[in-house]
């Protein structure tokens, strides 16, 4: 059902319909400037491409970079050092806290051969 | 510029499948516009400066239309059109071919900052304050009288609640179905109809009191 002020609202949006202005050349201007400005910021990434990492650079920046491969470093040689010539109280500190080897024979004392009849012939 | 209000639509697939936004009074946009519209917008964000030109002139004249047809104002309407060509800038380098179309994107983009620049003029003027008869004599008597129309319709949807608004602008002023309304606002094509019958019938109640002045009588237009 058409109402009473449908005729005024149909006119109006007729005549607002046509209203179809041309663009001025500073709206223009303006629009491609902000396009300029948003392409610039975005291609200073595009200039730095990331490049695939190596898998050394993967395990440095993995370790900590060179602060935790420094540590690390320490660590091996101090652990090597302690291995090869140990300092007196570790290995009672080591028997102390695993126990002490215990070796265990399952043949009777001369049985069998002698490594040395073996290999004398 | 615009300010930061402006709610920035989302990005969602649309819901329907219908391609080609028609306008009544601006070039008709096919399904082969929009599919290059968003390669375009994929080159700009790949770097191609000659993308922005050729999507700067087939779209900037849409969204300034779009603008001016509801903001009735070309101060506003270039303010809302450059705002809205800077968000489809800084959007390229997120754009998903395929998920949305650019003109749906943009026609949304634009309803919403028209609203958002109605909102403000609501709250600064009151409805009787914006649009002084203009002098019905001289030789732009006709000229004066359009642009007082389309500013009393302007003023009047700007007192309409928000997405009644947008719906009455889309369905209205730009000549769209009601199922590209609902692509663009995110809503049912029942919902779409809703908001135009209620925004309608609303608007004419609003503009009933200034039909003289607009020069309207016995409910025919002059």
């Amino acid at each position: 059902m058409k109402r009473p002020n449908d005729d005024m609202l149909d006119a109006l949006f007729s005549e607002a319909r046509q209203q179809s202005p041309d663009v001025p050349n500073d709206l223009m201007a303006r629009v491609l400037a902000d396009a300029h400005h948003v392409q610039t910021k975005t291609s200073v990434v595009d200039k730095w491409p990331q490049r695939p990492q190596r898998l050394r650079d993967q395990l440095y920046d993995m370790l900590g970079g060179w602060v935790g491969l420094g540590g690390l470093t320490v660590a091996t040689i101090a652990g090597l050092w302690i291995g090869v010539a140990p300092p007196a109280g570790v290995e009672d500190l080591a028997v102390g806290m695993l126990g002490e080897e215990v070796s265990l024979s399952i043949l009777p004392s001369g049985f069998g051969f002698e490594a040395e009849v073996l290999f004398d012939g | 510029m615009i300010g930061a209000g402006a709610v920035l639509p989302r990005l969602s697939p649309p819901r329907q499948t219908a391609k080609g936004l028609h306008l009544s009074h601006d070039p008709p946009m096919n399904a082969d516009d929009q599919d290059s519209d968003g390669q375009m917008l994929l080159a700009f964000a790949a770097g191609d400066t000659s993308a922005a030109r050729a999507l700067t002139a087939r779209l900037l004249p849409r969204v300034l239309g779009q603008a001016t047809r509801m903001l009735g104002n070309a101060s506003e309407a270039e303010d809302v059109a450059q705002e809205a060509m800077l968000r489809l800038w800084k959007i390229a380098a997120e754009w998903r071919e395929g998920e949305a179309q650019v003109s749906t994107w943009l026609y949304r983009v634009v309803a919403n900052l028209c609203t958002d620049s109605l909102r403000r003029r609501r709250r600064s003027v009151a409805l009787d304050q914006v649009a002084e008869p203009a002098d019905p004599h001289g030789a732009s008597d006709r000229r004066l009288q359009e642009v007082q129309r389309v500013q009393a319709l302007s003023d009047g949807l700007a007192q309409l609640p928000e997405r009644q608004a947008q719906a009455v602008a889309l369905r209205h002023l730009e000549g769209l179905s009601n199922p590209e309304i609902s692509q663009i606002m995110d809503i049912s094509v029942r919902s779409v109809e809703s908001l135009t019958a209620r925004g309608k019938r609303a608007l004419g109640e609003i503009l009933r009191g200034r039909k003289e002045e607009l020069g309207y009588h016995d409910e025919t237009p002059e």
